[in-house]
């Protein structure tokens, strides 16, 4: 199944605790509670769920949704 | 260092305390947040600090 | 290995990140320590080429600019430069070992790995690494790598190792490794200096600032500070899969991570450690998310402080959100950099903690290869440990987590560190399993092992005892031992039979008065046979007594009285008391004829209350403490059986009746056939005439509260107190000190300390003090059927060693408040760990176990204190300060300004724009309704009271009280020796002759010390109570009588400085001006019985021939002193011309037939010495007579200036009459006349010299112009001063030291 811009948006709020409504697209997501364990679990959510491989490294390099949705080529 | 005591008064109006009775008479201010120990049983509560400090006086005049 | 040469260092090089100017600083506190050093194991599994190992790991280096890089301090402060680092082989720091042929390889390349990681780098030369690749099997091998922290953080261990990997992996399959994917170490430096530049940064600071802004306390587990260790403690433990994975459910259910969960664990942990709701825990982040550092191996963690607050009510899963919220928040201002926190906080000149224990989580796992040899990775060092850091590793692989926690040696012995990862492992498992919706309050820190220790083993105290009241065993004994000595008092000595038969009659009398069970006596007597008969007598018919002591003011025990209601007031005499509700029984004149001495009859059960007894009450009034007989009875049958008095026994009645020590005092012996010896009333206080009363009265056994204890022992005949077979101490704490000093004075006595509220009848816990002992000396084991629980503020047991509040329970507890039930309510709770609907008394005192079962006392939790033993509730005192009238506010404390000496002081704030309170009148008020222990010594008034930054008193800041001393000078050299004895015992530079001892601060205390000084000093029998009413330096002089009312009295030829004593007499000769007052100083210091006697110029006080030779003036004092002492040996002392003098009398003594045995001189040369010198005129009388004083003028002088001077400087010849100071000015004048003229003859004996050293310019005298004239040897003793200062402190006191030896020798 393939991973979607609103699926990460989902999965993201689900991770810190809040409603995919108040997590803007372009904000970083640091501001928002994300931290290494939080993108540790997203990377294994996400390998687990879509077959996806992620680094931390890449992830945490722009920790936005709106960055990551483009790093993993996912459709806007 | 002073350790939060649960019987310390507080002028707070908020129900955070019991009063308990053993069955002999004997009253007991207690906290609310803790298990009520064996052989005690409420009498009044959960109340203010002062209103159980008032019940347990008036009980046992 | 090339590196730029040393000292060539400039401004070149870059600067620090601030992430790396912190590790500077703390390396630059110890350039030796290797503290630093942070270092990795990976274990390789597979097969590995060393050769192909060793060319990754250069060329990783080679990648990696934070690796080559060496770090000196130049003028532009610390900068790093760039290093170069050789191809392999060539220097390159790796070390490889094949170790296969060794017999355990592991262990030889862990010892390896531990001598590396104790060395320091030198961080100017570099290079920062080192590495070491060790075979320790067929396919397994060990790669170490210790870096200095300052240049690589745990993030970029991780990048570096992944690396390394990936390098060889790709050179193993022959394939090229790729563009390096690091940054430059510069792009760090810039974005670090971006960040220092711009707005970001001040906002950080700002909210830093603001979150700390009141300066929390922070707590932390070993409770102290200390300074960074070169090394530290590890202890590491393995948290299973299954626990971990109810972790991870819980965070879910509460929607957080798992370490969170594990943070929140430790919050809850440090909280119930140490007793405090806030907590700060330390964070480690790597700091690199969103940062162009995630791909630049470098030093960029920082440690992000987390206030939280854990109160019992609050749930698990409310704590975990706010830690959540906490950290969320933090992260926002993440770059602000530890260290500069503390600096802005001010902390680290106070070497202040900004946080308590750091949780480290580390979750990343390498998932190294090398080419398809898995690895496993293991910490060996993170970095400095400042205080406990818990390491959490995940090292994926399903292997559950890693704790370690470190702890630095100087805080925490290995034995305390595995007990608190113990325990935090033991919580997380019970949290696991939880509700979190649960308060926190269910949960306690004490693994199950020591809860069972701390609640049922270090209890096991249940011990049957027969259902006996106080006063059945009394009467028990008086029927076994009738005509045994039950009580004696001075005279008087009563048996059994008539101590009971005069007892039972009054009870007799009381029962006919409405005397019985449950009903109350208040009984008011001073102490005597007559208040231990009334105290048996109330017991007998039932009663339950209620102590009043008659010193404390009326008021007071009018109020006790109105608030107790008893049946009726015993007293001694009519008057005692003002006329109160109940009806008032006179012992004295009463007819109890008509009653039977039998035992009334009387149905009294345990249950029955025996005394009621009143203590401070912290809203202003006192309240009474009703005891049971089954409470007093348990302790007394424990008494006994832990130390068994015999008929023989006797015991001392000391402790007023109004404390409840007494009640063992005046019961116990009474109980055992044994001898109740009745001190006098106020005797408590005297510890002569204590030590006299044990002596002569044969006391086997009595109690001191631990600083009467103190006063006690300095008292000289307490030790010939040998009799004693027990001491006990209780009332407040006992310090070792003091236990030390009892063990020297009365070697072989036991001491035993106890401990117990009134509310617990007496007593609770018993130690028995062992010499060799040391630390604070515990308050022990409980006693029979008691329970203590030493609990934390969710009254969950806290294990040993972690404070908590101490609770009791047992039969021992009172019944109740007396006409309180309300308060007694609030003290006397439900217990949760005894049996079902008993009690337990919460005393408000901080205790912790120790391992072996024993509790040590912490303090109070509250404003109540124990001065000397006496329980003060401020909160009584404030309540009457804030009572008077034009007072607003009131606080009480007890300080401490002088080390040992404490005293309360009163503060109040006064209404505006009325006119301010007097103090003194304030005391006097006070006075009025409180006992004089209770009075403050000062009351201060203030504008405001100063507060902390969060709005609360702040009574650290109150201010200390100044003594204010008087005018007049003393008038006479007893005034002026009190006044020096006042301020020593006070502490003060001095003292004014109308200064009232208790005004200034003095206590009873200081008073039992200053009496026993005066009574050294001036051989004069002083009493405390004497003190009490002439408490000034003048008043007590008058009082002392005996040729001291006016200052002719001390003009005499003949002075008594200390007439009485039995050894040979001292006898002083005047100085130059004819008066021997300066040598009063000696007095203190020599045997309290060597009489000293000064002699005196004729003519001070009337108009008398002056001697017209030396030797007529030494035949005169000759003559005097055959008066006090006919027949020698005679030993004499003389200061200046003093000194010439005692050698012409001592050789006219000689002469007569008598020997001279001393013979000693302060600074005195011979005649010929000063043959050849201008005869003195009158400034040069003047001038001696202000040396005389003490003082060295060369000015021109007037009388009126020498006056002035005296004046001022309080010298009691500042007292001298007009007449008389001119008779000194002709005496010193013809004193001197006469010494040029005398020829000395020999004295056969030695002398005893003291030459005042300091330089002057009469350089050419030396003790040795004496030697034509004394047979025998001079000893000389150098002292450090010049002539005029000889008799003064502390240059007397050496001389005086060294004379009280050579006559302790004489004396034999």
């Amino acid at each position: 199944m393939a991973l979607t811009l609103q699926q990460i948006r989902a999965d993201v709020a689900e991770t810190l605790g809040e409603d995919p409504a108040d997590i803007p697209d372009d904000e970083n997501l640091v501001d928002y509670g994300l931290d290494s364990i939080r993108i540790m679990s997203l990377i294994g959510r996400w390998r687990r769920d879509h077959g996806i491989e992620t680094t931390f490294v890449d992830l945490a390099e722009r920790p936005a949704i709106d960055a990551w949705a483009a790093l993993l080529g996912v459709a806007p | 260092m002073t350790p939060t005591a649960p019987f310390d008064p507080t002028e707070s109006a908020a129900a955070t305390h019991l009063v308990l009775a053993d069955g002999h008479g004997d009253r007991s201010l207690w906290p609310g947040h803790i298990a009520v120990p064996a052989g005690w049983h409420t009498v009044h509560g959960p109340a203010s600090y002062a209103a159980c400090l008032a019940h347990a006086e008036a009980a046992g005049n | 290995m090339t590196a730029a040469p040393a000292g060539t260092a400039t401004a070149g090089g870059a600067p620090l990140t601030a992430a790396q100017s912190g590790m500077w600083y703390a390396q630059a506190l110890d350039p030796d320590s290797p503290a630093q050093n942070t270092a990795e194991c990976v274990e390789i599994h597979g097969t590995l080429d060393p050769a192909r190992f060793a060319e990754a790991l250069h060329r990783t280096v080679g990648e990696t600019d934070a690796l080559r890089v060496r770090i000196e301090d130049t003028p532009a402060g610390p900068r790093q430069f760039a290093l170069e680092i050789e191809p392999s082989g060539h220097g390159f720091p790796m070390h490889a070992a094949d170790l296969r042929d060794q017999g355990d390889p592991d262990a030889v390349a862990r010892a390896w790995m531990r001598d590396d990681l104790a060395d320091p780098f030198d961080l100017a030369t570099g290079p920062l690494f080192r590495h070491a690749l060790f075979r320790v099997g067929e396919r397994r091998w060990l790669w170490y790598q210790r870096v200095h922290h300052i240049v690589l953080d745990g993030f970029g261990y991780a990048l570096v190792a992944r690396r390394v990997a990936e390098v060889y992996s790709a050179l193993a399959a022959g394939e090229e490794a790729g563009p390096s994917p690091f940054g430059r170490l510069a792009e760090l430096v810039a974005e670090d200096a971006a960040y220092r530049a711009g707005e970001a940064y001040e906002k950080d600071r700002a909210h830093w600032s603001d979150t700390f802004a009141d300066r929390p306390d922070v707590p932390t587990l070993a409770g102290r500070g200390a300074l960074p260790s070169r090394t530290f403690l590890r202890r590491t433990s393995t948290l299973g899969t299954d626990v971990r994975d109810r972790i991870e459910t819980l965070a879910g259910a509460v929607r957080a991570t798992w370490p969170e969960v594990l943070i929140a664990t430790q919050a809850l942990y440090v909280a119930r450690a140490t007793g405090s709701a806030e907590v700060v825990l330390g964070l480690p982040m790597m700091g690199r998310l969103g940062s162009a550092a995630l791909r630049i191996p470098g030093m960029v963690m920082n440690v992000l402080p987390l206030r939280l607050t854990v109160t019992p009510q609050a749930t698990f899963a409310e704590l975990t959100r706010q830690v959540v919220l906490g950290i969320r928040a933090a992260r926002r201002h993440q770059r602000y950099r530890y260290e500069d926190i503390r600096r802005d906080l001010g902390l680290l000149g106070e070497r202040r903690a900004l946080t308590g224990p750091l949780v480290n989580v580390m979750p990343f796992d390498y998932a190294l290869d090398f080419a398809g040899a898995p690895c496993t990775a293991h910490n060996l060092s993170a970095g400095p440990v400042d205080d406990l850091t818990v390491n959490i590793y995940d090292r994926g692989d399903g292997g559950g987590l890693r704790i370690d926690h470190d702890g630095n040696p100087a805080l925490y012995t290995a034995r305390e560190l595995a007990a608190h990862q113990d325990r935090f492992l033991d919580l997380l498992d019970r949290i696991a399993a939880a509700d979190p919706h649960a308060p926190l309050a269910v949960h306690g820190i004490a693994t199950a092992a020591e809860r069972h220790l701390v609640l049922t083993e270090f209890n096991d105290t249940a011990r049957a005892v027969p259902a006996t009241t106080l006063i059945g065993p009394v009467e028990a004994q008086a029927i076994r031992t009738p005509d045994a000595p039950a009580l004696v008092h001075g005279d008087l000595t009563l048996s059994y039979a008539q101590l009971t038969g005069r007892a039972n009659r009054l009870a007799r009398h009381l029962a006919t008065l409405g005397v019985r069970p449950g009903a109350v006596v208040a009984v008011a007597l001073p102490r005597s046979a007559d208040l231990v008969i009334a105290l048996l007598a109330v017991l007998k018919a039932g009663g339950a007594y209620l102590p009043l002591d008659p010193d404390h003011p009326a008021d007071r025990l009018v109020g006790m009285v109105e608030d107790a209601a008893p049946v009726c007031v015993l007293t001694d005499v009519a008057g005692r008391l003002p006329e109160t509700g109940p009806p008032t029984v006179v012992l004295d004149g009463l007819d109890l004829s008509a009653h039977l001495d039998i035992t009334p009859p009387r149905a009294l059960t345990p249950r029955h209350p025996a005394y009621v007894i009143y203590t401070s009450g912290s809203t202003g009034r006192p309240k009474g403490v009703v005891v049971p007989h089954a409470a007093i009875d348990n302790r007394l049958r424990w008494m006994q059986a832990a130390y068994p008095l015999t008929a023989g026994d006797r015991v001392l009645q000391k402790t007023p009746a109004g404390f409840d020590v007494s009640v063992w005092e005046f019961f116990w012996p009474l109980r055992e056939g044994a001898t109740l010896v009745v001190a006098e009333p106020g005797g408590h206080k005297d510890p002569a005439y204590l030590a006299r009363t044990i002596r002569e009265q044969a006391v086997t056994t009595c109690h001191f509260v631990p600083s009467m204890l103190q006063v006690f022992l300095a008292e000289p005949d307490a030790a010939r107190c040998t009799g004693l077979r027990r001491v006990f101490c209780s009332g407040e704490a006992l310090a070792r000190e003091t236990a030390q000093d009892f063990a020297r004075v009365l070697p072989g006595v036991p001491l035993h300390n106890l401990y117990g509220p009134t509310e617990a009848a007496v007593d609770v816990t018993y130690h028995a003090c062992r010499p060799g002992e040391d630390g604070p000396v515990p308050i022990g084991r409980p006693v029979w059927n008691t329970r203590l629980y030493v609990l934390d503020a969710a009254l969950q047991p806290c294990p040993p060693g972690i404070p908590g509040e101490l609770y009791l329970a047992g039969p021992q507890l009172a019944t109740a408040y007396l006409g309180r039930p309300g308060l007694t309510a609030t003290r006397f709770v439900a217990d949760p760990y005894g049996a079902p609907g008993t009690r337990m008394y919460r005393t408000g005192d901080l205790a912790r176990w120790t391992a072996d079962g024993e509790v040590e006392y912490l303090g109070r939790t509250d404003h109540q204190v124990k001065l000397r033993g006496l329980r003060i509730e401020l909160g009584e005192i404030e309540a009457a300060l804030a009572a008077a009238p034009a007072v607003t506010g009131a606080c009480v404390l007890v300080r401490e300004d002088r080390p040992g000496d404490q005293r309360l002081v009163g503060y109040v704030t006064a209404a505006h724009p009325a006119p301010a309170p007097d103090p003194e009148e304030l005391r006097t008020r006070l006075a009025a309704t409180l006992p004089d222990y209770m009075v403050p010594g000062a009351v201060l008034v203030l504008d405001d009271f100063p507060l902390s930054p969060n709005g609360k008193l702040d009574r650290g800041a109150l201010p200390a009280p100044t003594a204010v001393t008087g005018d007049r000078a003393p008038r006479t050299h007893q005034e002026e020796t009190l006044a020096r004895l006042f301020a020593d015992a006070l502490g003060l530079p001095s003292v004014g002759v109308d200064d009232g001892f208790f005004d200034l601060g003095g206590t009873s205390l200081l008073a039992a010390r200053l009496v026993a000084r005066v009574r050294d000093a001036l051989g004069t029998d002083l009493t405390i109570g004497t003190l009490f009413q002439a408490p000034t330096p003048a008043a007590l002089a008058t009082k002392l009588g005996a040729g001291t009312g006016s200052a002719d009295d001390a003009l005499g030829v003949l002075l008594p400085l200390r007439p009485h004593g039995d050894r040979t007499p001292l006898f002083v000769l005047h100085p130059a001006g004819g008066i021997s007052w300066c040598y009063s100083g000696l007095l203190a210091h020599l045997d309290a019985h060597q009489p000293v006697h000064g002699l005196q110029a004729r003519g001070l006080v009337h108009d008398e021939p002056l001697p017209a030779t030396l030797e007529e003036m030494a035949a005169d004092y000759a003559g005097q002193l055959r008066r006090v002492q006919p027949h020698g040996p005679y030993r004499l002392l003389g200061w200046s011309v003093g000194g010439v003098l005692a050698h012409t009398v001592a050789v006219l003594l000689q002469e007569a037939g008598e020997r001279v045995e001393l013979l000693a001189m302060l600074d005195a040369y011979p005649s010929d010495q000063w043959r050849d010198q201008a005869v003195p005129g009158e400034t040069d009388a003047l001038t001696a007579l202000l040396r005389m004083a003490g003082f060295d003028r060369t000015d021109e002088l007037t009388r009126e200036d020498v006056l002035g001077t005296l004046q001022r400087e309080g010298s009691a010849l500042a007292g001298l009459s007009e007449r008389t100071l001119s008779a000194v000015v002709d005496i010193v004048v013809n004193n001197a006349r006469l010494m040029r003229a005398h020829h000395h003859r020999v004295f056969d004996g030695e002398v005893l010299f003291f030459t005042a050293a300091a330089p002057r310019a009469e350089d050419w005298l030396t003790h040795e112009a004496w030697t034509p004239y004394v047979s025998g040897a001079l000893r000389a003793h150098e002292i450090d001063c010049l002539h005029p200062q000889m008799t003064q402190a502390p240059h007397l006191d050496t001389i005086a030291a060294v004379l009280a030896a050579r006559l302790k020798e004489l004396d034999g």
